[in-house]
């Protein structure tokens, strides 16, 4: 938090075409892990996307059960800015390309 | 650990000395322990060796510098003011997200050293004094850190 380090940019797909990529935005996705707690990760992302309590648990519960969910579609800097946010609690994330 | 009051930006909790003594013990010990055997980062889909080795080199200097942080607010007389039962340790919102991500860190970093235990403690524990023990000892004192903040900051 005090740390005015640079922040490593998150590894993405090539881009064959940016401008198209850009217009269609970015998906940031929580991926399931064996050890972070369900209440901690729904508290993460009322912290992070500011969610009411049951939209965060719908998302929480999809990681969990299905292995994966995909949190919010952005352009490039958001989406950048919420895999780190998200990456300061441990839990794992990553962005994507939209398709 | 209890939250004696709150308000939007900040709460107040109350530590008993020997909750004080163990939240400086995780953030000394237990931070120093997962820089001379540091746990490795989760398989992600998506994310190459080379960017999660330089993705963890920079959240390594954050979680170093928060439980340091950390440290001084528990240390400092005017955050961490001694009362009847303990201290009442006041921290700002941000202090409070720190305190989580630093807690779960530690968590995570011990269960990865003691193997990646399915179970949440190893049963039978460790013999006392050992590595293995302390790391139990850190996974679950960090746990119940962790329940209690999120306890407190959760309820509405």
């Amino acid at each position: 938090m005090s740390s005015t380090t640079e922040l490593p940019a998150p590894k993405v797909d090539d881009l064959s075409d940016p401008k198209e990529i850009h217009d269609r935005g970015y998906l940031v996705l929580c991926w399931d892990d064996p050890v972070n707690l369900m209440p901690y990760v729904t508290h993460v992302f009322r912290q992070t996307f500011g969610w009411d309590r049951e939209r965060a648990e719908k998302h929480m519960r999809e990681v969990h059960e299905i292995g994966k969910s995909v949190l919010v579609r952005d352009n490039f800097e958001k989406a950048e800015f919420y895999v780190h946010e998200l990456q300061k609690y441990s839990l794992t994330a990553t962005l994507e390309p939209a398709e | 650990m209890k939250l004696l009051s709150r308000e939007t930006d900040r709460a107040v909790w109350l530590l008993d000395t020997k909750e004080r003594e163990g939240l400086l013990f995780l953030m000394g010990t237990g931070a120093r322990r997962r820089e001379v055997n540091p746990a490795k980062g989760f398989d992600a889909v998506g994310i190459e060796d080379s960017d999660e080795t330089e993705l963890e080199g920079w959240l390594r200097e954050h979680r170093n510098s928060a439980s340091l942080e950390i440290s001084d607010q528990l240390n400092d007389p005017e955050l961490c003011v001694r009362r009847r039962g303990g201290h009442a340790w006041t921290l700002l919102h941000g202090q409070s997200e720190l305190l989580l991500q630093v807690l779960n860190e530690l968590r995570i970093s011990a269960w990865k050293r003691l193997g990646q235990p399915p179970e949440v403690l190893p049963d039978p524990l460790p013999p006392p004094g050992t590595d293995d023990y302390i790391d139990c000892w850190i996974m679950e004192t960090a746990s119940i850190f962790q329940s209690q903040l999120l306890q407190g900051l959760e309820n509405e």
